[in-house]
């Protein structure tokens, strides 16, 4: 190669700088993917085997069942192999912090094994100080003194040190990723770990012990794990014999413990036997008591009962008494009046009687002074007979005076001297006439004596006689009409009730009413009589005997008197009787002479009437005789009736004073009643007070009695309590007992684990995570390098092509091939070589980095140590020379081929040609022109079609690879936790199921649990087909643990298996190459195997699983099917943390795990793949990227006549853009349509690349991934496109038209 | 001075770098409606500048262009690109049929852009390549490639058609038929024809001639009597 070829080969990448950076850059992206994820793996592991010889990562770790000491660790020191050996101790611990609690693992720093790498601070120097972890001891500083809640269990608290002092922060090769595991403190989650000093740690034995082995081995290796694998056995027997003999020691002490324990236990029993005879003697005591103190209570009552209705009722009969009472005493009273009435007639009466018996005593003395004027009036009669004789002697003597007074009268009426003397007479009738003088007129002594004497008497007669009879009678008759008080008497004791007796009595008594009657009677007969007879007597007596008028004047009737006697007796002549008529006068004469006729005649009547008077006086005398009789009669039955009234009265007193008595009587029997009524209210009351005392007094007792009765029940009650408690602690210690036996029964010989680095989480993981890197870079570098091997290839063949003229004028020139060829092929060679390095180098510093700082995150191992490998940068370097030289030598060789003329001819672009479209007119014809012309413009480039149309789907394939990976890694939690294993919380038994568990589920949690199974779960193994034992969970369970676990494939849910059938999970029929209805083994225990019938096999993400009835269980697995664990979920709302620390209370229960927490870690494994998937986005949308703009400026480039033509044409800027790139488009489109279903390959393809053990892959790309594709490779197409308008533009019509090169 | 196609004093120089070459300078002259006109010159002489000039190929730096009254010299990028759509007609020297599309097609991808195109079969019958209508150029002879060519000017129905050099890569029957085709063209749709050659014979057929010389129009003259083509030698 000259100078001149040098300066070519300078000015051409000069003048094409786009090209050869395009195939620089295309070769660099290529190298870095390639080389960076190759080297990733490597540099992964390197880092990691770094860190673990550098802090000794233990290879050994050995836990017995019994606990490690010194001895133990001792002989295994002495193996040879042991480089390290340490006993370790630690406690979970609940760490209170500024922020809130901590459940924190404590452990003891060991020595030489598992060293810590200090990150901050320094490490502890004295027991109270500690490192803490660098990542997650959230809130806790250096310098701050760490405490334990009181919530921590007494035995961790115990061998804790009170507090320590933060020193440090460390990283420890015991938590290489972020997991920090699990306890059964708390929610079962640790949150960090803090290391101590062994000696600030109060323990009798080591939890475990760590061994670090003699060697260097490359971790992860297969040579490492058939080391450790062939040495595990020693070590394990080395363990066992000291182990052994602790064990037996234990059992010998802990037979001893329980024997005494049941020697307490029975005395225990013993004592609470003794106390239920004392509690049920008490009881019945009290209930004896109690019946007692009721009856008595009863009884009481009922006597209050019975003194209440006796106050009542004796209060009704006060109220009755005092009715009684009071009428008795208005009775009294009415008799005390009706009494005192009788009394007052009584007295009347009694002074009446004292009365008539005076009138009888006056009566009596009339009487016989009537009898003594009988006596004397039978005088007078005789007398009067005599006179009345005389009177008859002397009419017959006056009867001549008669007829003379006659003659003379007749006389004087004839002769008037007489006259003159009665003139006379009258004359001196104004002179007293005295009758002496008229006496001694008459000259008849002897009459005028017998009427002086006549005169007088019958003066003194009247006298006598009418004073003294009338007088008495008078008084008689007055007293006996008085006597009518002895009526009212009567009348008054006969109202008297009281005084029947009395008022009988005196109604009795007729007879003084008799009595007073006929006193009354006799008196009135006696007055009558005396008025008629002795009045009549008298007057006619008078009258009759004295012939005057007792009422004339005497002075007148005397002289006529005197002259009439005498005259009669002196026989006068008529000169005398006319002298005496002249001195009488005329007219006394006549008148006298008148007087004397009627005198006469008078007296004759007289003495007829006297003598009808006489006998009527007679009679009357007869009459009144006797009447006197009768008087008298009347008188002595006067007498009589006096006495019998007086009888009467003297009984109607008897009966008054016996009233009276009988009245006192009363009202001392109404005082009496009245002091009795008295007493009876004073004794009612006092009895009321009596009855109040009482009800107040059984008031208390019955409080009082309660009272007792309740306290003593309290303490019966208290008793019992207490009894129970007794019972309970005696029941649990029996528990404890039997717990206690079984325990020593169960007591299985010590147990001696030894476990190796696999099954430290953090070195499992971290190879698995690595391991997804390099299923990545085992795919994708080689795809992308293809693509990147095509464009160098094209372009370079363009380039070829572009200078064809120039190679053959060379040629022509005669420079010889060799020389020719040198220019490009060193031209490619630069471009593609020093991409190549720059890349390989970039990407073996760049990819590492940035997928070690996403996983970073997870393992803070320090920092990376990058490996270069000389093999891939050699096949890197190879692959890009041979995709650019090689491709730059094989257009060469065509060129350099033919002859040099031709060369020289411009190359005729391809013809026209129909296209297949064209023959299907029903396709063909619905394009439009420019469609048409696009479609033949697509398939007449055909190598630039192919390369576009594999490049972008490439791309396409990519980015859907990129975007289907995520998908598939980042629902595999969903797919796993939300519909597969739908439950939130398994909880697994130290034994069994028990505890009160299974019951409180249905019961006091079945509000928070919305589902739950009980089943049992199990760890078997089954042979893969690679010769490897896969770990399968085992569930042996009936149906109802598919409330809570979905077990389907292809969307359809599976039937349980039957008897004799397993349902498994898809990744173990693929590991373990059996479908549906083939047999396959699980071995458990022992070596035990069990062959089972494959009924499905279901989708399944995580782990392996194996599902079987509980009979196929004890059938197959020849043991009794005990359940372990609880799947549940919890109802909506619930805290599953929160319930999970209730459920850990419960016996028995060793440890929840918490789907979501589960769901977060597998989560948090699967953010790595992020960060790779987005680094395959990235480079897939450059390479697209680079692939479009090489292909659109090749097209351009060949094609630019033809756009000036257009151009000329007429066609606007928009339309020869559309014209062009409508293709580029198109192409896309068709890219895209490739692209897809490689990308669905391609992600298959990558996903069963990635083996992480446990979790399958499953390919699912969301349809919105796709979409995802197709936008961002179209979205490069038409950047392209308009980072290419410029170059249309920049075309010139003129020259381009001009020139045909 | 007024016709169809007027240039007055145009000047067209080109820059590159600080090189400035002198294309055109004062060029002036005018073609009348339905002219055949013969721009001829040597190489060089810049007859297709101000062809390129006269297409709204190209931009002048002085004086101004018109085409039937409208002024072309001052139009943008896009008002060209219509105006040569619309207006113009090209043919070139080597046809710049787009090889991907057949003859009839190369025609419609013109005839599709203007409103009043002509039917594009009938004007590839009237070139008389009605019978190659879907042969795609690759299969034409040079002379059938030139006639779809003019076929593709003329269907646009262009105001002027701009021929440079229409028979310079055709042999002399061939390139003669094409000159008759152009001329029998003019003749019976009146149309304006301007054909660029440095081949001086072919004047005579001309009803207007262009001399170019050095940039600049040296010389123009009426022809009262075209000669057919037919007639002419060269």
């Amino acid at each position: 190669m000259n100078s001149m070829m040098r300066k070519l080969l300078g000015r051409s990448i000069k003048n094409s700088m786009g090209r050869f950076l395009a195939i620089m850059i295309i070769t660099m992206l290529g190298a870095a993917f390639f080389g960076g994820l190759m080297a990733t793996e490597p540099a992964f592991i390197k880092t990691a085997q770094y860190f673990t010889e550098e802090y000794h990562l233990y290879d050994f770790r050995i836990l017995s069942t019994y606990g490690i000491d010194e001895e133990d660790i001792e002989k295994v020191e002495e193996l040879p192999q042991t480089q390290a050996a340490v006993g370790s101790v630690y406690y979970d611990a609940i760490v209170e912090t500024s922020q809130g609690e901590l459940i924190v693992r404590v452990h003891s720093i060991t020595e030489g094994v598992n060293e810590l790498m200090l990150e901050e601070g320094r490490m502890p120097e004295s027991a109270d100080e500690c490192v803490i972890d660098s990542l997650y001891f959230t809130g806790v500083e250096i310098g701050d003194v760490i405490t334990f809640s009181d919530a921590n269990e007494e035995d961790t608290l115990d061998a804790l040190a009170e507090s320590y002092t933060v020193v440090g922060k460390v990283f420890s090769p015991l938590y290489m990723n972020t997991e920090r595991g699990t306890t059964s403190i708390g929610n079962g989650k640790l949150a960090s770990f803090m290391y101590v000093l062994p000696e600030s740690l109060d323990f009798e034995y080591y939890t475990e012990m760590y061994i670090a082995l003699e060697g260097d081995w490359e971790i992860y290796s297969d040579e490492y794990n058939a080391y450790v694998d062939s040495l595990e056995e020693i070590f394990k027997e080395t363990a066992n014999v000291t182990v052994y003999a602790r064990y037996s020691d234990i059992v010998s002490e802990a037979e001893q413990e329980l024997l005494d324990g049941e020697k307490d236990y029975a005395e225990g029993e013993q004592e609470l036997l003794d106390g239920e005879q004392e509690l049920s003697d008490g009881e019945r005591e009290l209930e004896e008591q109690k019946a007692e103190g009721e009856e008595e209570l009863a009884e009481a009552w009922a006597e209050i009962e019975e003194g209440r209705a006796q106050i009542l009722s004796a209060r009704q009969e006060l109220l009755d008494a005092e009715e009684a009472l009071a009428d008795a005493k208005a009775q009294y009273e009415e008799g005390l009046a009706e009494y005192e009435e009788g009394l007052a007639e009584y007295e009347e009466g009694l002074a009446q009687a004292l009365a008539g018996y005076n009138e009888l005593i006056a009566g009596e003395s009339e009487l016989s002074s009537g009898w003594a004027q009988l006596q004397s009036a039978a005088a007078q009669l005789n007398e009067a007979w005599a006179q009345l004789e005389e009177g008859r002697a002397e009419l017959e003597a006056s009867e001549e005076i008669y007829n003379l007074c006659v003659s003379i009268r007749s006389y004087l009426d004839e002769n008037s001297e007489l006259l003159e003397l009665l003139e006379y007479l009258e004359s001196s009738g104004d002179e007293t006439v005295d009758l002496d003088t008229l006496l001694d007129m008459i000259s008849d002594e002897e009459l005028r004596e017998a009427l002086q004497e006549a005169f007088e008497n019958i003066q003194g007669q009247i006298e006598e006689g009418t004073d003294g009879e009338s007088d008495a009678l008078d008084e008689v008759t007055g007293l006996l009409e008085e006597s009518d008080a002895l009526d009212e008497v009567t009348g008054l004791l006969e109202e008297s009730d009281a005084l029947d007796e009395v008022t009988g009595l005196l109604e009795e008594s007729d007879a003084l009413d008799n009595a007073a009657g006929q006193v009354t009677v006799s008196a009135d007969e006696v007055l009558a009589w005396l008025e008629e007879n002795l009045g009549d007597e008298l007057e006619d007596y008078l009258s009759e005997t004295l012939d005057i008028d007792p009422d004339a004047d005497l002075d007148e009737a005397l002289p006529e008197l005197l002259s009439l006697m005498g005259l009669e007796e002196s026989g006068l002549d008529m000169d005398t009787l006319l002298a005496a008529l002249e001195l009488i006068g005329t007219e006394g004469l006549t008148e006298t002479l008148d007087s004397v006729i009627e005198q006469y005649e008078e007296g004759l009547a007289a003495y007829e009437s006297g003598l009808a008077s006489y006998y009527e006086g007679k009679a009357a005398y007869e009459q009144g005789l006797a009447e006197y009789y009768d008087g008298e009669n009347q008188l002595a039955s006067g007498w009589a009736s006096y006495y019998d009234g007086m009888l009467l009265l003297e009984d109607a007193k008897a009966q008054l004073e016996e009233a009276w008595q009988q009245l006192e009587d009363a009202r001392i029997q109404i005082e009496d009643g009245e002091q009795e009524i008295l007493d009876g209210w004073a004794q009612l009351r006092d009895a009321i007070q009596e009855l109040i005392d009482g009800e107040a007094t059984y008031e208390d007792g019955l409080e009082e009695f309660y009272a007792l009765i309740a306290e003593a029940e309290q303490k019966l009650a208290d008793a019992r309590v207490e009894l129970d408690d007794g019972w309970a602690e005696l029941a649990d210690a029996r528990k404890e007992l039997d717990d206690g036996w079984a325990e020593l029964a169960d007591l299985e010989e010590p147990e001696i684990y030894i476990l190796g680095r696999d099954t430290l989480v953090g070195y499992v993981c971290f190879e698995a995570d690595a391991g997804i890197v390099e299923a990545i870079a085992q795919v994708f570098p080689v795809f992308f390098f293809l693509i990147a091997a095509l464009v160098c290839s094209t372009t370079m063949t363009h380039m070829v092509d572009e200078e064809r003229g120039q190679i053959a004028s060379l040629r022509a020139m005669g420079y010889g091939t060799g020389a020719v060829m040198s220019k490009y092929l060193i031209y490619a060679a630069l471009s593609a070589g020093s991409g190549a390095v720059i890349g390989y180098f970039g990407g073996c510093v760049l990819f590492p980095l940035v997928i070690w700082n996403t996983y970073s995150t997870m393992y803070g191992f320090g920092s990376l140590i990058l490996a270069f490998s000389p093999q891939i940068f050699a096949i890197t370097f190879a692959a890009a020379m041979l995709c650019s030289v090689g491709s730059a030598y094989l257009a060469l060789r065509q060129e350099v081929n033919q002859a040099p003329a031709q060369g020289l001819r411009p190359k005729a672009p391809p013809a026209g040609k129909r296209i297949f479209l064209e023959y299907l007119p029903f396709v063909w014809k619905r394009f439009s022109f420019m469609g048409k012309v696009t479609m033949r413009n697509i398939f007449r480039y055909k190598k630039r079609m192919f390369m576009m149309i594999l490049g972008i789907s490439g791309c396409t394939a990519l980015v859907i690879t990129g975007f289907g990976i995520r998908d598939s890694v980042v629902d595999i939690c969903d797919y796993q936790y939300d519909e597969i294993q739908q439950m939130d919380m398994v909880v697994t038994f130290q034994n069994e199921v028990d505890g009160g568990l299974e019951e409180a589920l249905a019961g006091e949690l079945s509000a928070q649990v919305s589902a739950y199974a009980v089943l049992r779960q199990q760890s078997v193994e089954s042979g893969a087909l690679d010769g490897t034992t896969k770990s399968v969970y085992l569930i042996a369970s009936d149906e109802s643990v598919t409330k809570l676990v979905s077990l389907h494939a292809n969307n359809r849910e599976l039937d349980y298996p039957s008897f004799g059938e397993v349902l498994i999970s898809d990744q173990l029929a693929e590991e373990c190459g059996v479908e549906e209805g083939d047999k396959i083994t699980f071995s458990y225990g022992d070596g035990d195997e069990a062959t089972l019938t494959v009924a499905g096999i279901f989708d399944n993400y995580v782990y392996h699983y194996a599902y079987i009835s509980p009979e196929t269980y004890e059938e197959y697995f020849d043991a009794e099917w005990i359940a372990n664990t609880v799947y549940l979920s919890v109802s909506e709302g619930v805290d599953s943390h929160e319930l999970s620390t209730e459920i850990s209370d419960y016996d028995g229960v060793s440890q929840i795990e918490i789907m979501s927490d589960t769901a977060e870690r597998v989560d948090s494994m699967m953010d790595c793949m992020d960060a790779i998937v987005l680094l395959i986005i990235v480079c897939a949308g450059a390479l697209a990227f680079v692939v479009l703009f090489n292909l659109s400026n090749i097209n351009i480039q060949e094609r630019v006549r033809e756009i000036a033509t257009t151009q000329v044409l007429g066609f606007y800027a928009k339309e020869v853009r559309q014209y062009v790139f409508r293709e580029n488009l198109v192409l896309s489109a068709m890219g895209i349509v490739c692209g897809m279903p490689m990308g669905v390959w391609l992600t298959s393809f990558v996903l069963s690349q990635i083996t992480i053990d446990m979790i399958s892959f499953k390919m699912k790309i969301q349809p919105i991934s796709f979409l995802y594709g197709a936008v961002i490779v179209f979205g490069f197409t038409v950047f392209v496109d308009y980072v290419m308008r410029g170059k249309l533009r920049r075309i010139n019509m003129a020259e381009a038209l001009k020139s045909i090169e | 001075m007024s016709g169809y196609v007027t240039f007055e004093n145009v000047g067209k120089i080109y820059k590159t770098g600080d090189v400035e070459v002198t294309a055109l300078h004062d060029v002036s002259f005018t073609i009348e409606k339905g002219e055949i006109c013969i721009i001829v010159g040597a190489s060089g002489a810049g007859k297709t500048t101000l062809l390129n000039i006269l297409g709204g190929m190209d931009s002048l730096t002085s004086g101004s262009v018109r085409l039937d009254g409208r002024e072309i010299s001052s139009l943008n990028k896009k008002e060209l690109a219509g105006y040569r759509r619309e207006d113009i007609g090209f043919v070139f020297q080597f046809y710049n049929l787009i090889p991907n599309l057949t003859a009839l097609e190369n025609v419609e991808i013109a005839s599709q852009l203007v409103r009043n195109s002509m039917d594009s079969e009938e004007v590839l019958n009237s070139v008389g390549l009605g019978h190659r209508l879907a042969n795609f150029p690759a299969q034409l002879s040079g002379g059938e490639q030139q006639r779809v060519a003019i076929a593709r000017a003329l269907a646009k129905n262009p105001k002027l058609l701009l021929c440079d050099e229409p028979t310079g890569a055709l042999d002399y029957v061939t390139g003669k038929a094409i000159l008759k085709l152009l001329q029998d063209y003019s003749r019976e749709k009146m149309m304006t024809v301007v054909i660029i050659t440095h081949n001086g014979a072919l004047a005579a057929m001309a009803d207007r001639v262009i001399q170019v010389k050095s940039g600049t129009a040296s010389n123009m003259y009426l022809n009262e009597n075209p000669t057919p083509v037919e007639e002419i030698e060269w």
